[in-house]
């Protein structure tokens, strides 16, 4: 079974790896380009914590092997602040409401979260819950994360009108 | 802490007059704060053990046993360790003679349990070998490649066969049961015998467990130079490190484990011992770093991490005017096969086993027997859900039984405001409340929110609807008390936290913490209390956590402790250090430290606030200008405190009787359900609860808290289960077939706070923890059995199912109408 | 959770991708959207030799309309047809917000759940009661199937080793004829979670507000899609009566199966009440057709 060199966009750059066909592009971010923040909580598509943006879509990474996302966009959580550090707005959001505990979940949230207000202006509550239904936290009984993606939202919209 | 001058030694008595002597009005605690915490975790910046990459790291995997109750005959790694990348394959048998077994909280010497599986398999999915590779993946291929030859034997499965016999799990033990004692205090026949009216009735709390999204992860590396173990853990427990220093058979001082892992969530049950023993032992043998990161399916079957699994019989013994008299209960557990300190959550309940109300006596039997299932461990709570479940079903009948109104029965039953601190029969005292305060709260919010209206127009639409009540209480500050009541041969009462407080030579404020943190916020907790302290803004404290080498005691984050826990430690600390701060301006004022006041950095003179000395000087005569310090003063600016936990001294008396957690947090839940009467599926409308932790350090942390903990609840009341056949095989062992609540099955939630502090804490401050997940599951039971009221069915099994639920609703009552929903 | 080794091949065309299989004795799987098969080799249930993406086969992304079908080619998402074809095929759009979740329909496909053929699942059993058609390639030729044919059992369908589906067709119902209604009702633990009973329906109604054409389906009562013959309902008015009386006659016609989660009683019990549902949302929606 050989190794498939490939190159990977992600976060804007391109990055060459080395990978087996089997390796996911989760472990392929983790273990070949250092990439943390996206995590493993089942390795089975159920939980979401695994979530990435590919191509602007939350997909869980944890289902993808890394030799097939070569021709796409891939947006981690690290990409999200910028370059010299500053928060985007929906990280800066759920840091104010605090809308996480332990963290691990958190890219995901996030992640999914930005794609969400990337496409819908004022979601509503039920929006919100129907977009993060596919991402598992144990820790906050969801509460503060739905409330720090309206938070989030008001200042997308401060934003763009400003 | 050696003698600094005048120390001024504090004391949980001082600590507490200090706390009433404080002002209620609070500089920084009680605010809204980000928390320190969250700033690295939202961009992705946590530091989770699977993050850590050492060089040379080797990867472990395990090889899961497939039947519940089996002798293991023989094994054969070759054709596995043939394997490229495989480096070494270990079972039972190669590791047991080498290392002492794993520590019981219980006494029983005779059950000897190990990382791996020695001579027999006590239940499916039970740790058999362990292969270390280069990788993970290739670990796993060589899983596949290893034989086993089994002989299966009968396993026991059902708590109340394994109780009267049945094949035994232990044999050398003699019995499958591994505890079994009646505590009686006060008048319990004679209360029966008075009481007007008796019911019985039996709750079964389904076996589930807080289940984290992060599994189970140790890495161990052995450095021979200065022959120090280090281990990095996603942990939450107590003597981790004198657990597996002791299991290794090696001294404490040789092992370190590090506790600035950020934890991905634990609620409790990331104990992980045999995790750790397991890979420090690889580590030293091979001379290479291991790593063990559970998969979901070694974390669900074999990491023994499952919760309480218990059966309360209760009789309730009441008179006709509704005063609740007496309380009969029998709590059987089902701790599974390797019982570690799991059995012990049979008696941390005992402090609270009246819940809020003036019950006069009980009898409490508490039974722990052993299965062929997976380990059970601390669950959030420590039992305290699961027996709130069967206090608050018993009152709910009780309240049906006498045609009363269910929040009436219990404001009557409450205990007054004006009874605190309140002993109960058990021997806790409860330290402060307000019962019927907070239950005002609730029900405002119920009127604001329409609930009864609501529910009118769920039945409408030809739904069931009901609206449950639970009030219940969150013990905090954790005590050691629960562990010689369980096991009298352990004179265990020490129950400590510490705070080791640091100024530097530039005046910069850093403060270690002894323990790990799995979402709690204990940076920012830790430093909004020293910082109220010390009237210094807790954003330019800097928090740490130790290492276990270098650390002060702690008993880490359990039993809803580090609120009151670290506020006293800080306190503690923060008095040495003003008291030194003190010591040094007076002697360079020439005056007594009594003519001194403190405030925010600033020693004065307390009639001519124009004479002081700033914090920059302070620092520089302390760091830096010995000839201006007291003589014999020690040099720098430090202090340590060890603080005990509030009332933790006594070893129980004969009877049981004992204080078990200090103080007492109070929430009352009112959840708003409807249920499909087709399908029996349960939807959450609305969800309030009033809650009273006393004074608030963090307020967005306390919320977070109280939502997390009533998502919990709501997945043990209605979904999750750790489900097994009559062949002892687990049939919910991924997150496909364990179904954790999502957006979509937790509702939004109103909360609403009161504050009855405490007053044996240094602001007030009660535990939260646990807070929601103590209280939901009751509430939620409570909702379903108003739905079905109509149909005179009750349900008290958990985890609710709509299966189940369906069953209670007859025939009659799926109209056309239920087809047109 | 780690797969085991395989050799991984991206193919350009449906002719390549059939030669692949022709020529190979390996056991081979097509991976389009990989959320039913990456989790079974995660788990090492599957543990194929070769993986064949063809997610580079861009004919596959196709949605093609013609006067008698709809046609969505092998790569398209769940994602694309719960979006776009709400108006085309509303029954399909209906099933679809009930599977998984967005993360999920991102990628996953409608051939692919199809060619999964899990006897809960949504996908297959709306092209069941569609009579939809599945278009099969291989090195020998091309054939149609109707879905009814095409899901054999659980997890089995009628692909040979050398063939694979390339596309599913959707028949029209001719809009002129009259409004066109659909019902979707399902019970899962979760949402998004498997199904333990899904029900699909779609009826048309003529101008004399009879019905003229009805369609039910009801999932994992049997092992494969339960689809009873409705007959007698047609040029009937579809009375809440004739409703409830028609599905409960469906009861000794299911086999569900029992678990910790539901036994066959209870599973047959809410497949005759979520029937009864679907066909009366169908109904209704029909009737409120102008």
């Amino acid at each position: 079974m050989s190794e498939h060199n490939i190159t990977l966009n992600v976060n804007g750059a391109p990055h060459d790896v080395s990978v087996a066909a089997r390796q996911t592009l989760l472990d392929c971010l983790r273990d070949e380009l250092g990439l943390k923040g996206a995590h493993a909580g089942c390795e089975q598509g159920v939980c979401g914590a695994c979530t990435v943006l590919l191509d602007g879509v939350p997909v869980r990474s944890c289902l993808l092997f890394a030799v097939m996302t070569e021709s796409h966009h891939i947006r981690t959580i690290e990409g999200e602040a910028g370059a010299d550090g500053a928060l985007s707005i929906v990280q800066d959001a759920f840091w104010e409401r605090h809308g996480l505990q332990c963290g691990y979940c958190t890219p995901a949230m996030i992640l999914t979260a930005t794609a969400l207000l990337e496409r819908t202006e004022q979601p509503t509550d039920a929006q919100i819950r129907d977009a993060l239904s596919g991402n598992l936290c144990r820790c906050t009984g969801y509460q503060q994360i739905v409330e720090a993606v309206q938070l989030a939202a008001e200042r997308y919209r401060e934003d763009t009108h400003a | 802490m050696s003698n600094s001058g005048a120390r001024q030694t504090l004391d949980n008595t001082a600590v507490a007059a200090e706390s009433a002597a404080h002002e209620r009005t609070f500089r920084y605690v009680g605010h809204h704060r980000r928390t320190k915490e969250d700033r690295r975790f939202v961009a992705g910046h946590g530091k989770f053990v699977a993050d850590i990459e050492l060089p040379g790291m080797l990867h472990v995997a395990l090889l899961m046993s497939p039947h519940a109750h089996a002798t293991i005959n023989s094994l054969d790694p070759s054709a596995a360790l043939a394997l490229a990348g495989v480096v070494r394959i270990v079972t039972g048998e190669d590791i047991a003679a080498l290392l002492a077994p794993m520590p019981h909280g219980l006494h029983l010497p005779e059950i000897r349990g190990f990382p791996l599986a020695l001579e027999r398999v006590l239940y499916a999915g039970e740790w058999v070998a362990a292969v270390v590779a280069t990788s993970r993946a290739i670990a796993e291929d060589a899983l596949e490649l290893i034989e086993v030859d089994y002989t299966e034997l009968e396993p026991i499965v059902d708590p109340e066969r394994a109780l009267k016999g049945g094949p035994l799990v232990h044999p050398q033990h003699g019995t499958n049961v591994l505890f079994q004692r009646t505590f009686t205090w006060r008048e319990v026949d004679a209360d029966f015998a008075a009481a007007e009216h008796q019911l019985s009735h039996r709750v079964r709390w389904g076996r589930n467990a807080t289940v984290p999204i992060e599994t189970f992860g140790v890495i161990a590396k052995h450095d021979p130079g200065t022959d120090i173990l280090d281990v990095w853990a996603s942990i939450q427990m107590p003597k981790f490190s004198e657990n597996i220093a002791s299991c290794l058979r090696i001294a404490h001082t040789s092992v370190r484990a590090h506790y600035d892992v950020d934890v991905g969530g634990s609620y409790g049950v990331k104990r992980g011992l045999k995790h750790a023993v397991l890979v420090g032992w690889l580590a030293r043998e091979l001379a290479r770093p291991v790593r063990l990161i559970e998969d979901r399916l070694e974390n669900m079957a074999g990491g023994d991490a499952h919760g309480p699994d218990r059966n309360f019989d209760v009789d309730a013994a009441f008179d006709a005017d509704g005063t609740v008299r007496s309380l009969k209960i029998r709590a059987l557990d089902d701790c599974g096969a390797w019982p570690g300190r799991a059995p012990l959550q049979l008696g941390k309940p005992v402090g609270a086993i009246v819940g809020p109300y003036r019950i006069n006596s009980v009898r409490y039997e508490a039974i722990s027997v052993a299965t062929n299932k997976t380990g059970q461990v601390a669950v959030r709570g420590f039992g305290q859900a699961p027996t709130n479940v069967a206090i608050e079903a018993t009152m709910d009948l009780i309240a049906e039984f006498l045609g009363r109104d269910r929040e009436d029965l219990r404001r009557q039953n409450y205990i007054r405001a004006h009874e605190f601190p309140y002993r109960i029969p058990s021997g806790s005292e409860y330290d402060s409340g307000d019962y019927h305060a907070v239950h005002q709260k609730l029900t405002e919010a119920a009127t604001a929110a329409n609930i009864w209206q609501w529910k009118a127009e769920l039945r409408e639409r030809g739904l069931l609807a009901g609206v449950g009540i639970a009030s219940v209480l969150e013990p905090g500050g954790g005590n050691a008390a629960f562990e010689p009541l369980m096991n009298p041969r352990n004179d265990t009462t020490t129950w400590m936290e510490s705070c080791l407080l640091r100024v530097d030579r530039d005046g910069g404020i850093s403060v270690a913490i002894a323990t790990s943190t799995s979402g709690q916020g204990h940076e920012t907790l830790m430093a909004t209390a020293l910082g109220e302290e010390l009237g210094i803004d807790p954003d330019l404290i800097r928090v740490i956590h130790s290492d276990t080498l270098i650390g002060l005691p702690s008993n880490t984050p359990v039993a809803s402790r580090m609120a009151i826990m670290m506020g006293g430690a800080a306190a503690g600390a923060a008095g040495v250090l003003i008291n030194k701060l003190k010591q040094i301006a007076a002697y360079n004022l020439s005056l007594d430290a009594e003519e001194l006041s403190y405030d925010r950095g600033v020693v004065f003179v307390t009639s001519d606030p124009s004479q002081r000395l700033g914090w920059p000087e302070l620092v520089g005569i302390a760091h830096r200008q010995y000839h201006r310090m007291p003589p014999g003063m020690e040099p720098g600016l430090q202090a340590q405190y060890v603080y005990q936990v509030p009332k933790g001294r006594d070893l129980p008396a004969a009877d049981g009787t004992v204080q078990m957690y200090p103080c007492y947090a109070f929430e009352a839940h009112m959840p708003l359900i409807s249920i499909d009467p087709l399908t029996g599926e349960v939807q959450i409308h609305a969800y309030l609860i009033a809650h009273d932790c006393g004074t608030l350090i963090n307020p967005d942390i306390v919320k977070g808290m109280c939502c997390g903990g009533i998502a919990h609840g709501i997945g043990a009341a209605l979904y999750e289960e750790f489900s097994y056949d009559a062949h002892g095989q687990l049939l919910t062992g991924t997150l496909m077939d364990y179904p954790m609540p999502s957006t979509r099955e937790v509702p939004a939630i109103t909360l609403l706070e009161h504050c009855t502090p405490s007053p044996l804490t240094s602001f007030g401050q009660k535990g939260a923890g646990e807070a929601g997940y103590l209280g939901a599951p009751a509430a939620i039971v409570s909702a379903v059995n108003d739905a079905l009221a109509p149909f005179n069915q009750n349900i008290s099994n958990l985890p609710m199912r709509a299966a189940d639920i369906a069953k209670l609703i007859p025939a009659h009552a799926i109209t056309a109408s239920a087809n047109r929903l | 959770m780690k797969a085991a080794p395989f050799d991984y091949l991206r193919p350009h065309s449906v002719d390549e991708v059939c030669a692949l299989l022709a020529q190979s004795d390996q056991d081979a799987r097509i991976i389009a959207g990989g959320q039913t098969l990456v989790p079974m080799m995660a788990m090492r249930i599957l543990t194929p030799d070769v993986v064949i993406d063809i997610n580079a086969i861009t004919e596959l992304s196709r949605i093609e309309q013609s006067s008698t079908h709809l046609k969505c080619g092998a790569l398209v998402r769940q994602a694309e047809a719960l979006d776009k074809l709400a108006t085309a095929v509303p029954l399909l759009s209906a099933a679809l917000a009930h599977v998984g979740h967005p993360a999920t329909r991102a990628r996953g496909t409608l051939v692919g759940s199809i060619c999964a053929a899990d006897p809960s699942a949504e996908t297959a059993l709306v092209a069941c009661v569609l009579d939809a058609d599945i278009e099969i390639a291989s090195a020998t030729g091309k054939r149609v199937v109707g879905a009814r044919e095409f899901v054999l059992g659980p997890l089995e369908t009628c692909l040979e080793d050398h063939e694979f589906a390339t596309a599913v067709r959707f028949p029209h119902w001719q809009r002129a004829a009259g409004g066109i209604g659909v019902g979707f009702e399902e019970m899962a633990v979760r949402h998004g979670d498997f199904a333990l009973v899904a029900c699909a329906a779609q009826v048309q109604f003529d101008r004399a507000g009879k019905c003229a054409r009805a369609s039910l389906g009801i999932a994992n009562v049997t092992t494969t899609p339960l689809l009873p013959d409705t007959t007698r309902l047609l040029g009937s008015t579809l009375t809440d009566v004739m409703i409830d009386e028609f599905c409960a006659e469906l009861a000794p016609l299911m086999s569900p199966p029992s678990d910790h989660v539901a036994d066959a009683d209870y599973r047959r019990r809410i497949a005759l009440g979520l029937s009864a549902r679907a066909l009366t949302n169908a109904r209704d929606k029909a009737l409120a057709q102008p």
